[in-house]
């Protein structure tokens, strides 16, 4: 094998092609190596086809297995040229028309799976939600979430209906005479420290949960308090020892466990479904719905497909109210967007709390909605004494007060005085123990004496007296 | 072992295997299906940390020896090539930016 080979040259892939005279570009990609490579064996196979048959008439197959070898790569350096400006020409695209549509249609989540693209107007062509970042992730066995306009006017029928109105659905296809309906908000707080992906996360990255409730028979009877009328939950991972649970408004928070979860989401879902027509609330819910299934839950038994889902972020969006563009997740911009600036940021961290004003969000957003399809119209006295009670029910604090002395915190420090009662009163049995051994030493000796003597003791005590005498 | 790859691309005449006749009929015989597929397999790695290294590019380049009958003798038809890019979790590399010259990348997701 004539190869011309300097004894400077590396003994590399770099080195081997460059001395035999194959054209390459952009080595140490895989592809790339494992084609020189290839082309660096027919260059040899050729130098070895010359040495072995020197008749002229296997020649031309040499020359032609050589001229694969170092055939030129313009070409494929070209296309692959193309492709990339192509891709970059449709990234700058990608971002240019996420500008404009977030100038459209508000402020929408790149890294949401469930973020709808675009809102409503062009989804509404597809008869399934069109969404973003949906390739890493199967959606196929979630429940399915309404579109926002399809949830505008699920909230319209249900908050407005009218006499003798029908309620269609999406997720039914069918068309069901309005009763009782049920809203159940769920949200789920993940530790803020968690550093897995979003898509990622299973139940032990849920630091806690929140449910609120809202039955719409109470439209009809508004004597009860708000926190009654929406009445809710939050279960927590360690309500006792961290200082983040203490910031839930609405009541004690409870140990959070894979059965408490799931016994609360049926306290709320399944018992009600028979009674109610139950919808489903909560903001960016599919990536919760998400965490449910990695965590082994079993939705279809918790959601059956009658129920609908609304996500009050795609709502949100659907009615144009533009949130905090650089933390579009954060659920304190959908505060300040519907005037509930009383309510400081720290907690609506907590998922209970979440709930509950997400369910105000909710009343709030419909009556926005009811307004704006009635603009101009004169309403009967039925409309404005159903937005008034709506009104009520959103705008009435249900919080006592917003300082640290929430119900939580309350029932924490009433937890600790009691440890700590009982504590002392431990320590002051101890005590009592430490001050009574001579006493009852003395007792236990006389006792312990009189017992344990017996006829022996007598008998030894009759023998001492035969020794004294 | 660079003599056996040689009779694939008919480089061995006078080998009874390639071309020959049958002895008790004489009539000449087909040649004996001899082609073979040479393949080009590179691995790029990465690295994980000491002593820990996982695969990050796979490449694979093939020569159907079958392909060389053809009267086209273009490189980029004859040589096939593909690169195959493991992709783990939290890699930001979607492919675009590979530098694959031979076509498209093909992304692996790992689960």
């Amino acid at each position: 094998m004539i190869i011309p080979w300097s004894a400077h040259a590396k003994f590399t892939l770099k080195g081997i092609i460059e001395t035999l005279g194959i054209p390459y570009y952009h080595l140490h990609t895989a592809g790339n190596d494992a084609n020189y490579t290839m082309r660096v064996f027919l260059v040899l196979m050729a130098q070895s086809m010359r040495r072995m048959f020197p008749e002229s008439t296997q020649w031309s197959t040499v020359a032609n297995i050589q001229s694969i070898a170092l055939g030129s790569i313009d070409a494929e350096v070209r296309n692959h040229l193309q492709r990339a400006e192509r891709a970059r020409l449709e990234q700058k695209l990608r971002q240019w028309l996420e500008i404009r549509l977030s100038d459209i249609y508000g402020p929408w989540d790149r890294g949401s799976i469930d973020a709808p693209y675009p809102p409503s107007t062009i989804d509404e062509r597809h008869s399934t939600p069109h969404r973003i970042h949906s390739r890493n992730l199967d959606l196929t066995s979630l429940p399915s979430v309404l579109l926002g306009h399809d949830s505008r006017n699920l909230l319209q029928a249900v908050l407005f209906p009218a006499k003798n109105d029908t309620i269609s659905t999406r997720s039914s296809h069918s068309n069901v005479t309005p009763s009782a309906t049920l809203f159940v908000a769920f949200h789920l707080d993940f530790f803020r420290r968690c550093n897995n992906r979003r898509d990622d996360r299973d139940f032990s990255h849920i630091q806690t949960a929140g449910f609120s409730s809202f039955d719409t028979r109470y439209l009809k009877n508004l004597s009860t308090t708000t926190r009654e009328i929406l009445p809710t939950k939050n279960l927590s991972i360690a309500p006792n020892n961290s200082p983040g649970t203490f910031r839930f408004l609405f009541g004690e928070s409870i140990p959070l466990t894979q059965k408490s979860l799931i016994e609360t989401f049926q306290s709320y879902i399944s018992q009600h479904e028979s009674s109610h027509r139950v919808i489903l609330v909560g903001w960016n819910i599919n990536r919760a719905l998400c965490v449910l299934r990695n965590s082994g839950f079993d939705l279809p038994n918790i959601f059956s497909s009658s129920i609908p889902i609304i996500d009050i972020k795609a709502l949100t969006s659907a009615k144009g109210i533009r949130l905090n563009a650089s933390a579009p997740n954060d659920i304190s911009g959908l505060m300040q967007a519907l005037d509930f600036e009383h309510v400081p940021a720290r907690f609506v961290s907590e998922a209970g709390n979440v709930t509950h004003f997400l369910l105000k969000s909710l009343l709030i957003l419909a009556i926005r909605d009811f307004h704006d399809s009635h603009a101009g119209e004169d309403l009967n006295a039925y409309q404005v004494s159903r937005i008034q009670a709506l009104e009520s029910i959103a705008r009435t604090s249900a919080e006592d007060k917003w300082s640290s002395f929430t119900p939580d915190r309350l029932a924490c420090q009433r937890r600790e005085e009691c440890e700590a009662l009982k504590q002392m009163k431990k320590d002051a049995k101890n005590a009592c123990c430490l001050e009574r051994p001579n006493s009852d030493w003395e007792d236990n000796l006389g006792g312990g004496f009189d017992i344990e003597l017996g006829e022996e003791s007598i008998h030894d005590s009759s023998m001492f007296a035969d020794l004294f005498e | 072992m660079l003599q056996g790859a040689l009779i694939p691309v008919g480089c061995e005449p006078t080998s009874p295997l390639h071309r020959g006749t049958d002895e008790e009929t004489g009539t000449a015989m087909e040649p004996l299906d001899r082609s073979v597929i040479f393949v080009s397999i590179d691995f790029e790695f990465k690295r994980e940390g000491p002593g820990i290294q996982s695969i990050r590019e796979i490449g694979i380049c093939s020569l159907d020896t079958r392909d060389l009958d053809q009267s086209s003798w273009a490189s980029h038809l004859i040589l096939s090539t593909q690169n195959h890019i493991w992709k783990q979790k939290g890699d930001k590399n979607e492919g675009h930016g590979s530098k694959f010259i031979f076509g498209e990348s093909n992304i692996i997701n790992s689960r």
